[in-house]
């Protein structure tokens, strides 16, 4: 079984005076996953808007002009 | 196998199959990442030689696995849609871009931090990392281009024939490091059979955080794919249905 490697959390921050360098690694991936999250929902809520908006401009009824 | 193809292929059948799933693959996604990171900051036992610093690797190897992966899949959409002109295809390459695009930056900027302490540079034009960097140029040419056009829908062949033609690059960068022995080492060659030299304690996680980022990976794509669907559709009578409810009946 795998155990903690890491005596402190000292330690742990230090990570073998390679902080630095792991710790930014793995902060730029939170960056690469908030950021692949946020951009599609924010996108998702202005296509919805902006369908609506579409939609409501172009009822059925005046729909039958190929566009 | 091909009616699963076709049902894919209609955006409403995709639209609406997909809609209860999201929630289990975020779900998915989020315990696969949680156990991976534990596991490869806290479990994984300090390399030999790179002592801690080698735990980048967990978040290099899979972002590079997942720029190349995304390619691949770029690539395949952008053919069918140039040969049968299947619009779902466009839709999944054109939202494949971003998503590749944003791992190649993960993957570099990774690399450059493993960089300094292991090599001494954060950067050299080493073959491996001059290829890398251009697939990260061909992710954002092909982004660029896209939005260059007034109407999604006419610079959608354009770059699907941008995206084959930067398909050469990948065999380049799958070979730099056997090519040019210049700085970027080459695969390990990880395998069942050489487990001395990296115990389970090791590959496990990095097989995890792989699989993390490919479930992530068409999480992301889902959310995207989605998005495209519901305004290419507007017109439809589902989108219509979908947004406003079913009051009307054209």
């Amino acid at each position: 079984m795998p155990e903690i490697q890491f005596a402190s959390f000292a330690g742990f921050l230090s990570m073998g005076g390679y902080g630095l360098y792991v710790w930014s690694s793995y902060l730029a991936f939170a960056v690469f996953l908030i950021a692949n999250l946020i951009f599609p929902l924010l996108e998702r809520r202005r296509v919805r808007k902006n369908t609506i908006r579409y939609l409501e401009n172009n009822p059925p009824e005046t729909r039958n002009t190929k566009d | 196998m091909l009616k699963w193809l076709y049902r894919f292929g209609s955006p409403k059948l995709f639209y609406q199959l997909t809609d209860s799933g999201i929630r289990w693959m975020a779900l998915i996604c989020a315990s696969l990442f949680f156990i991976g990171i534990v596991w490869a900051l806290l479990l994984a036992p300090p390399d030999y030689q790179m002592g801690d610093s080698y735990r980048i690797i967990y978040i290099h190897v899979p972002s590079a696995g997942l720029m190349q992966g995304c390619y691949y899949l770029m690539a395949l959409m952008s053919f069918t849609y140039l040969i049968w002109g299947i619009k779902m295809a466009d839709i999944v390459a054109q939202a494949c871009a971003p998503i590749g695009a944003t791992a190649a930056a993960l993957m570099l900027i990774s690399g450059s931090l493993w960089g300094v302490p292991t090599w001494g540079t954060f950067w050299a034009w080493d073959a491996r990392l001059t290829s890398s960097l251009l697939m990260f140029f061909i992710y954002i040419g092909i982004i660029s281009l896209r939005s260059s056009y007034e109407s999604k829908e006419s610079g959608s062949k354009l770059c699907a024939m941008l995206t084959l033609v930067g398909l050469i690059n990948i065999p380049i960068i799958q070979f730099s490091v056997e090519w040019w022995n210049t700085l970027h080492q080459p695969s390990s060659q990880l395998s069942l059979r050489n487990t001395a030299a990296n115990p389970p304690e090791i590959w496990v996680p990095a097989f995890i955080l792989g699989f993390a980022m490919i479930a992530f990976f068409f999480l992301v794509l889902t959310l995207r794919v989605r998005n495209e669907i519901l305004w290419r559709e507007r017109r439809t009578q589902w989108v219509r249905q979908h947004l406003l409810g079913g009051d009307d009946n054209a």
